[in-house]
C-alpha cells in the first residue's frame, strides 16, 4: 500500500509497513496508526522487557518509560530511514540496562568476589527479587523453568538470546547495538547456550533422581 | 574464541555466506566432535523456541496509547496554529502593504511634502502660503541682532495697530535694577516702525 499527499487516511492499518504507520502517526498525526505499531510490537518489547529484569512492576515501569519516550522523541530524533522496531528496540535496551546497572549499584559490592564460586559478584547476582516472580504471570512449570534458567545467565548473553529470540535481530545488529564486535556477540551466544544446556542437565539429573 | 566456535553459531542461526556454509558443512562431516558440539547447541536453541510472548497489562497498554492521542491532539493543535498564524500574518502584510500605496506621495510631490503628512489638504494646513511677490531676507547689524523687514499691506494697520498695542501692554517698568541684574539678558528685543 502507497501513502500519498492528500488528507486521506487509509483504513486498513493491517496491511501496511511500519515506515508507513510511522509516516501517518508524525505527519498526519494519525493516533490509529500508533495503535496498529503498538499491537504489532508490545508483546516482544515486554517479553525482552521481562525476560531481562524478570519483574512484573519493574517490567511495566521500563516499558512505559520506553513508550513514553518513542511518543516524545518521535519527531526529533528518530529519522525514518532506518528500521522503527530497531530504533524502539534500542531505546528499551538502554533503559533495561540502566535499571540493572542502577539496581546493582545499590548493592554492597565489599563482597563482590566469591572465594568458593571463583565468580565475580555481578554474573552472581539475580536481579532484584526476580526469583519466584514469573509464577505470577500463569505460566506453565516448563516456561517458568526456562525463564529461571535463563534468568541465571550473565547479563551479557541474556540479553544476547532475548535480542536474537524476541527480535531475530542479526548478530550484526546486537553487535552495534550492545558495543560489542560481531564476534564477541557470536560467543556470548555459544557461552548462553552451553550454560542453558548444563542447566537442563542438572535440572534433568534431579528430576531423574527424585524418582 | 576460536573461529570455529562463533561458526557452529553463524551456522545454527543462518547467518552464513553460502560458500562459508559449505565449507562448515565439510568441516562439519569431516569432524564428529564439531558435529556433536553443533547438534547439542540446536537442541538447546530449540529450548528457547518455549519462550512465551508476555504482553503487557491493559492499564499499560491504554495510558501509552492515550499519551500517543494527546501528543496527536496537541501536534495537530500546533500545526493549526502555524498555520492560521501564518495567513494573519500574510493578511496583516497585505493590509499595511495596502495602506502603504494607498498613502503613497504623488510623482510630482517633493519629499518634504510627503513627510509632512501625504495629503494636500494636511499640508495645506500645517505650511502658511508665502506672501505673493514678498521676498524675506534677514540680515544680521553690527550689533549682531538678527533683523528682518516686513511690510503690512495697505488695510491691515488696524491688524498691525492691535498687535503693538497688545505687546506694548505687555511691558512693565523694571522695579528693581538690582534684581534685574541677577538675571543674564541673552536676548535683546528690539522693534522698527519701517
Amino acid at each position: 500500500m502507497r501513502l500519498n499527499n492528500t488528507d486521506h487516511i487509509p483504513t486498513n492499518y493491517e496491511q501496511m509497513e511500519d515506515r508507513e504507520l510511522v509516516h501517518l502517526f508524525r505527519k498526519k498525526d494519525d493516533q490509529l496508526a500508533f495503535g496498529e505499531l503498538m499491537n504489532r510490537h508490545q508483546a516482544k518489547i515486554y517479553s525482552y522487557i521481562f525476560s531481562m529484569v524478570q519483574n512484573r512492576e519493574t517490567a511495566n515501569d521500563i516499558f512505559q518509560e520506553t513508550f513514553t519516550k518513542v511518543i516524545t522523541k518521535m519527531d526529533d530524533t528518530y529519522n525514518e530511514q532506518g528500521k522503527w522496531i530497531a530504533w524502539v528496540m534500542r531505546i528499551a535496551h538502554n533503559a533495561t540496562i540502566d535499571h540493572i546497572r542502577k539496581q546493582k549499584r545499590f548493592v554492597d559490592v565489599s563482597s563482590s568476589y566469591d572465594k568458593e564460586s571463583k565468580t565475580d559478584f555481578y554474573e552472581r547476582l539475580p536481579d532484584e527479587d526476580s526469583v519466584g516472580q514469573q509464577e505470577k504471570l500463569e505460566l506453565d512449570e516448563s516456561t517458568s523453568s526456562l525463564l529461571q534458567h535463563i534468568s541465571e545467565l550473565p547479563e551479557e548473553q541474556r540479553t544476547v538470546v532475548m535480542l536474537r529470540h524476541y527480535y531475530e535481530m542479526p548478530f550484526k545488529e546486537i553487535a552495534e547495538l550492545t558495543d560489542v564486535s560481531i564476534n564477541t556477540a557470536l560467543g556470548r551466544m555459544r557461552y548462553a547456550l552451553i550454560n542453558l544446556r548444563k542447566k537442563f542437565d542438572e535440572e534433568h539429573e534431579k528430576e531423574t533422581n527424585k524418582v | 574464541m576460536k573461529n570455529k566456535d562463533t561458526n557452529s553459531i553463524s551456522f545454527i542461526f543462518n547467518e552464513m555466506d553460502p560458500s562459508e556454509e559449505v565449507e562448515f558443512e565439510r568441516e562439519l562431516r569431516a569432524s564428529n566432535n564439531l558435529l556433536i558440539d553443533v547438534e547439542s547447541l540446536k537442541n538447546t536453541k530449540k529450548q528457547l523456541d518455549r519462550l512465551p510472548q508476555i504482553n503487557p497489562p491493559e492499564h499499560i497498554s491504554n495510558s501509552i496509547r492515550l499519551l500517543a492521542a494527546k501528543k496527536a491532539a496537541s501536534s495537530k493543535r500546533r500545526k493549526q496554529f502555524t498555520v492560521y498564524s501564518a495567513v494573519a500574518a500574510v493578511l496583516v502584510a497585505g493590509f499595511m502593504s495596502g495602506i502603504y500605496f494607498y498613502d503613497s506621495p504623488e510623482p510630482n510631490q517633493t519629499a518634504d511634502q510627503a513627510i509632512m503628512g501625504g495629503g494636500n489638504n494636511l499640508q495645506q494646513l500645517v505650511v502658511p502660503a508665502p506672501s505673493a511677490g514678498k521676498d524675506l531676507t534677514p540680515w544680521v547689524d553690527q550689533n549682531e541682532v538678527l533683523r528682518f523687514t516686513d511690510q503690512f499691506q495697505p488695510g491691515e494697520n488696524a491688524t498691525f495697530d492691535t498687535v503693538f498695542r497688545n505687546s506694548f501692554q505687555k511691558l512693565t517698568p523694571v522695579t528693581d535694577p538690582v534684581q534685574s541684574r541677577a538675571y543674564q539678558r541673552n536676548l535683546q528685543l528690539t522693534g522698527s516702525n519701517q
